[in-house]
């Protein structure tokens, strides 16, 4: 036996678990990303994808958007071992509790890893993370119903077993009713529309989960293993090849008669926390920050927080009311200047009398706008 | 009536299967009836059939919440649309949908739990119920393996609606368990129809290693030389998919692990991926088989002991329904019955547990608030497992109303606990006898079940009666595989949606 599979079989006796995956370098670029302003938590929180506004925030402002909610299993344990690894391996060091920045080495480690594997392009987290489940299963059963339909085959399995998708479909063929034949040619035409691109993307991560008529389709792990990918880098295309079907779908709904019902009662993700539309709707109607305080029995710094929400949200929001603008003006100069996020080092660079909240404020219209 | 004529017309069969005409002869005469069939022999068909040449609904109680799901889909894939499921898989709003709508369906599958709740049981009392089918009717047996306290109020509930014609099937039953059937379901005069456990294309062997390593490589050898497809059944889902792992490295690759902890599309994917041919080899935990109609499966390899005769029974008997000749072979390793009487006991509370939850739950408590009382927080308190906490909350719940305190309550559970202990703990050395047993085990099947030795020897019959396992390779070397050609993803998607027929 060649020594290299007696170890792979060595391995799987001894039952190890691989830390290092695509998963890791992933939490790595993050790392880099908030340069030991956050704790790794907030990498945590944002790859679950907590629907907190601090989380929400962070990843406008480091940028990170489009990995929300990217692992929604994702344990705190094995996170955590994650960390312990960087750490053991020296790609990371530790600037204070739960504090990390990356090593040169850690940085060159990252850079070989997104040579091989960069992260896919088309993935968009927070924009889709709401729809994207219900897309693949409607996806799914339609091309199953489909394939069934023009093989005259009324004796299978469905996929998806939810009254909700299973609804979807009849209600979708009643609404086209097309001739089997037609609805199908139909469909492939647009998904082969749809996914036929330069960009990079990898339909064949998508298209070989796809079953039909006595062709089942593969799971995750055999699609990953079949086209020799990471598992968790595979998860990342599947995500990022689905992102880019909505994105298109959305863009030019006109060219996809059948595919567009499949963002069917698709609502952009609420982006305001019910208590900072609360906020808002004061604010909208002249009330200040105290004001709203005492009203609603809260404190200064929660109105504050609901803010930068808002901020981050509202593209049109003025901040004007609570930074005037050529303080504003400052805070960006400093911003731009120290390329860092971190209050503290901007406040003391201004040397004036500007608080938290204002130099936030103008964080969040730097950062990327949702 | 020509039950023949109406079989073909009905499911496109030309004769029943062993058991099925008499039971459907006898629910046509009108009489109560116990079936006891082997697993994939067809339960099903008979209320189905019953149910369509009767009018009013057909109302089937079934225990296991996948079970009734794989049943009510493998119905509607025949064609049959007229049924429901009422169990908590739907939430609130499509509950309400079904429960409006129930006088619409012909075919009922309900949860026990769910004919507790009483706006759904008075919409049933409504009905026309010309039929009511107890599936896996042992679990209405405190002597049964898999007792359920919830079964025990079948009885109640059938008066209430009328004792209207009642079918309790099961797939295995002693004579003990027949007895509590028949009292429980407070049956007048049962028919009782049994066929005979036995399965003569199945050759049972048992095979002794020295530990768990030893095992793996017999499974590897194994699933090189034995004609396929097949099922290799873990007690553990790590081992399973370790086991996968070993296998594919050792060039064998049409394996797949299925287990409960993956998703619902996995699942589905993977059995019928199985079904297809596209995966020849599953290992599985005791979550995979029920509702696969694989008729060509040609072994079954257990590499754990199962916790009870029962439970080996059913799933040796998914090999060779095709009749063919096939194989079922059992792994030990000394000392494999510990990992068997642990798992028995995760799923009953100590009665440290439960003196424990007698301290500390409020004794003043009224059958309404008791839910209310025993929470989330209080089970990870006692350290109780999900199906721990089930059977205590299920027991609770069910003997509340009987005179007397939660103190009383609580002393009886733990009488119960203690002998349901008992009992599982004599299942799995009933296990453990019969696989160290030196006679013919196809005959110790047959008398655990209280059936006579077989009248005339088989060939291939058991290890102690001589079996060549020669037979049971394959007669030519294993074909070449046909590569999934890595073919482009417009390729894939057209076969897809293209007839087949037309595709290539």
């Amino acid at each position: 036996m060649n020594q290299h599979l007696f170890s792979k079989i060595m391995n799987v006796l001894v039952g190890e678990k691989r830390v290092e995956t695509y998963l890791s370098c992933l939490i790595l670029s993050c790392l880099q990303k908030i340069n030991g302003e956050r704790t790794t938590y907030s990498i945590y929180h944002l790859l679950k994808g907590k629907k907190s506004s601090q989380t929400i925030q962070d990843a406008h402002l480091f940028n990170m958007t489009n990995l929300f909610q990217t692992f929604p299993q994702l344990s705190r344990n094995f996170f955590e071992e994650i960390i312990r690894d960087l750490n053991s391996k020296n790609y990371i060091q530790i600037v204070d509790v739960d504090k990390y920045k990356i090593t040169t080495r850690g940085m060159a480690h990252l850079e070989q890893t997104l040579i091989k594997m960069p992260i896919p392009g088309a993935l968009n987290g927070w924009k889709y993370h709401s729809i994207q489940e219900d897309f693949w299963k409607r996806l799914t059963l339609l091309i199953q119903v489909c394939s069934n339909l023009i093989n005259y085959n009324s004796s299978y399995i469905p996929i998806q077993n939810d009254n909700k998708t299973s609804d979807w479909v009849k209600e979708i063929l009643i609404k086209l009713s097309k001739k089997r034949e037609e609805l199908s040619n139909e469909l492939l035409q647009e998904v082969i529309n749809c996914l036929n691109t330069k960009d990079e993307i990898m339909p064949e991560v998508v298209v070989w989960r796809l079953t039909g008529h006595k062709q089942i389709g593969l799971t995750s792990v055999q699609v990953a293993e079949l086209f020799k990918m990471d598992m968790n880098y595979f998860h990342l295309h599947f995500l990022s090849t689905i992102h880019y079907m909505i994105d298109r779908i959305s863009a030019s709904r006109n060219q996809y008669p059948i595919l567009q019902n499949l963002l069917i009662d698709y609502q952009k993700p609420i982006v305001l926390t019910n208590s900072s539309l609360v906020t808002y709707r004061y604010l909208q109607l002249g009330y200040n920050i105290d004001e709203i305080a005492s009203a609603r029995n809260l404190k200064n710094s929660t109105i504050e927080d609901h803010i930068v929400e808002i901020a981050l949200n509202e593209t049109d929001f003025s901040l004007e009311p609570f930074v005037p603008i050529e303080v504003e003006h400052k805070i960006r100069v400093v911003i731009q200047k120290l390329n860092s996020k971190q209050l503290k080092m901007i406040r003391q660079e201004l040397k004036e009398n500007i608080s938290y909240f204002q130099i936030r404020l103008v964080q969040a219209r730097l950062g990327e706008p949702i | 009536m020509n039950l023949e004529g109406t079989l073909f017309e009905l499911f496109g069969f030309k004769e029943f299967r062993p058991g099925q005409k008499e039971i459907i002869t006898s629910l046509l005469e009108n009489k109560d009836t116990i079936g006891v069939l082997p697993t994939g022999t067809g339960k099903s068909l008979c209320y189905q059939f019953v149910g369509n040449i009767l009018d009013g609904h057909v109302l089937i109680v079934s225990p296991l919440l996948s079970l009734m799901q794989d049943q009510v889909e493998q119905m509607k894939a025949k064609g049959e649309k007229s049924v429901v499921a009422i169990n908590s898989f739907l939430n609130h709003d499509q509950k309400n949908v079904v429960i409006h709508s129930l006088a619409s369906y012909k075919f009922i599958f309900i949860s026990p739990e769910m004919l507790q709740v009483e706006y759904i049981f008075k919409k049933l009392q409504h009905l026309n119920i010309s039929l009511f089918v107890i599936d896996e009717a042992h679990c209405i047996s405190q002597w049964g393996y898999d007792f359920r306290t919830d079964y025990l109020k079948l009885g109640e509930i059938r008066k209430q609606l009328q004792s209207p014609l009642t079918l309790a099937l099961t797939a295995t039953a002693t004579t003990e368990v027949t007895k509590d059937i028949i009292l429980t379901l407070a049956i007048q005069q049962a028919a009782i129809y049994e066929t005979t456990v036995d399965r003569p294309n199945i050759a049972i062997k048992t095979e002794f290693y020295e530990d768990m390593k030893a095992k793996q490589l017999a499974v590897i050898s194994h699933l090189k030389n034995l004609e396929g497809p097949g099922i290799i059944y873990f007690s553990s889902k790590k081992l399973a998919e370790q086991t996968v792992e070993l296998l594919k490295l050792h060039g064998i690759t049409k394996v797949m692990a299925y287990h409960g902890g993956m998703t619902h599309e996995d699942r589905i994917l993977i059995q019928q991926q199985f079904l297809y041919g596209q995966v020849d080899y599953i290992c599985a935990t005791s979550a995979f088989g029920m509702g696969i109609n694989k008729e060509d499966i040609r072994f079954v390899i257990h590499f754990h002991m199962p916790l009870q005769m029962e439970s080996y029974l059913q799933e040796i008997g998914r090999a060779g329904r095709d009749g063919k000749q096939s194989i079922a072979i059992l792994l030990y390793a000394n000392g494999d019955e510990s990992l068997a009487l642990q798992l028995a006991e995760g799923e009953l509370p100590s009665l440290s547990q439960l003196d424990w939850l007698t301290h500390e739950i409020d004794h003043s408590v009224v059958k309404e608030n008791v839910t209310k009382i025993l929470t989330e927080e209080i089970r990870h308190r006692g350290g109780f497992t999900e199906i721990q906490w089930r059977v205590t909350l299920d027991y609770i719940q069910s003997h509340f109303d009987q005179h007397g305190t939660l103190n009383t309550i609580m002393n009886k559970f733990k009488n119960f606990v203690c002998t349901r202990r008992n009992l599982k703990i004599k299942k799995i050395f009933e296990m453990v006898n019969f696989i160290k047993k030196t006679d013919c085990k196809r005959n110790a099947i047959l008398n655990h079940f209280g059936e006579p030795d077989l009248a005339h020897k088989i060939s291939n019959c058991c290890d102690h009666c001589g079996l060549n396992l020669n037979d049971f390779h394959p007669i030519k070397s294993k074909s070449e595989e046909v590569k999934d050609e890595m073919k482009d993803w417009v390729w894939k998607l057209t076969k897809l949606l293209t007839p087949i027929d037309k595709g290539e």
